[in-house]
């Protein structure tokens, strides 16, 4: 009964804006949250190869005193990688190496991604990575 | 609605662009001095090892700077003029200002400075017609320790 009391002076053009108004602001809303997790979908790719790359380079820094990628140095790049959702990861290294030799870490992986392709739509996105990186052998083998 | 495209136009694309550039330039900082980190390391491989058993290690300067650039221009996918190949992360030829390799210090260090350009992934004609450059150089300083296991 208040509530009738309360907008029977209200005009119908008015009524009809205010409408409009509310349809027109949640579109804008709509339409900005769109652009905004569009854009930041731009840095997804960047931030996991920044990860991946951390990643590699703890196991070079290991592969590169140890002289050789050790077992124990690839199962703990395998589970990081795993861990952080990578996959298809492949993990190739020297078995050993003599002083002062050049080695090199390959290492590649998948990432599985959401990725905004219209305003509205999105799909599944797969990010190929690779380390390829070489460092000098610093173990002494007698 | 005039206000909103305007508010799109003139503050959230620019402001994301500009915080784009920022990572990416912030990323590619981090890489090259990763390369350099390691690079650094390999003049571990120029130390004389006839010397190694006394108090000051003697570094071949001409190895280890044959090292840092080899092992350098691998890891960055560059030429042996440092500049860039294919899918390589730099967008321009790195220069090596200054290599400075301290053998007698109380810890054995390695002190380089190095600059290389990058090129700007938006609005790359824009920023060229308002400051007339089509890249930016960024300046960095890299003090590595040399591991001395003696």
């Amino acid at each position: 009964m208040v509530d009738k009391y309360l907008y029977q002076d209200i005009p119908d053009r008015l009524v009809i804006v205010m409408i409009e108004r509310v349809i027109s602001t949640g579109f804008i809303l709509v339409f900005l949250a769109a652009i905004l997790m569009a854009s930041v979908q731009f840095f997804v790719p960047l931030s996991v190869k920044s990860d991946f790359d951390s990643l590699c380079r703890i196991a070079l820094i290991k592969m590169e005193s140890e002289g050789k990628l050790t077992e124990e140095t690839k199962a703990s790049l395998y589970c990081g990688l795993e861990g952080r959702g990578f996959k298809d990861i492949k993990i190739n290294g020297p078995e050993s190496s003599q002083y002062g030799e050049m080695i090199k870490l390959v290492v590649k992986a998948s990432y599985q991604y959401y990725s905004l392709t219209k305003i509205f739509l999105g799909e599944v996105k797969s990010l190929n990575l690779e380390f390829n990186k070489s460092c000098i052998s610093r173990k002494i083998v007698n | 609605m005039l206000i909103f495209a305007c508010i799109i136009i003139f503050i959230l694309l620019p402001l994301f662009a500009y915080c784009y550039e920022k990572y990416v330039a912030y990323l590619k900082l981090n890489v090259i001095k990763d390369a350099v980190d390691m690079s650094i390391l390999s003049s571990y491989n120029a130390i004389n090892s006839q010397v190694l058993a006394g108090s000051s290690i003697d570094i071949c300067i001409q190895k280890a700077n044959q090292n840092f650039t080899t092992l350098l221009a691998s890891n960055l996918n560059l030429d042996g003029q440092l500049n860039p190949l294919d899918k390589s992360i730099v967008d321009g030829q790195i220069q090596i200002k200054d290599i400075i390799f301290h053998p007698n210090a109380s810890k054995p260090s390695v002190q380089c400075e190095l600059s290389f350009p990058i090129k700007p992934c938006f609005f790359r004609e824009i920023i060229r017609i308002i400051s007339g450059k089509s890249s930016f150089d960024i300046t960095f300083r890299e003090i590595v320790e040399i591991p001395v296991d003696k």
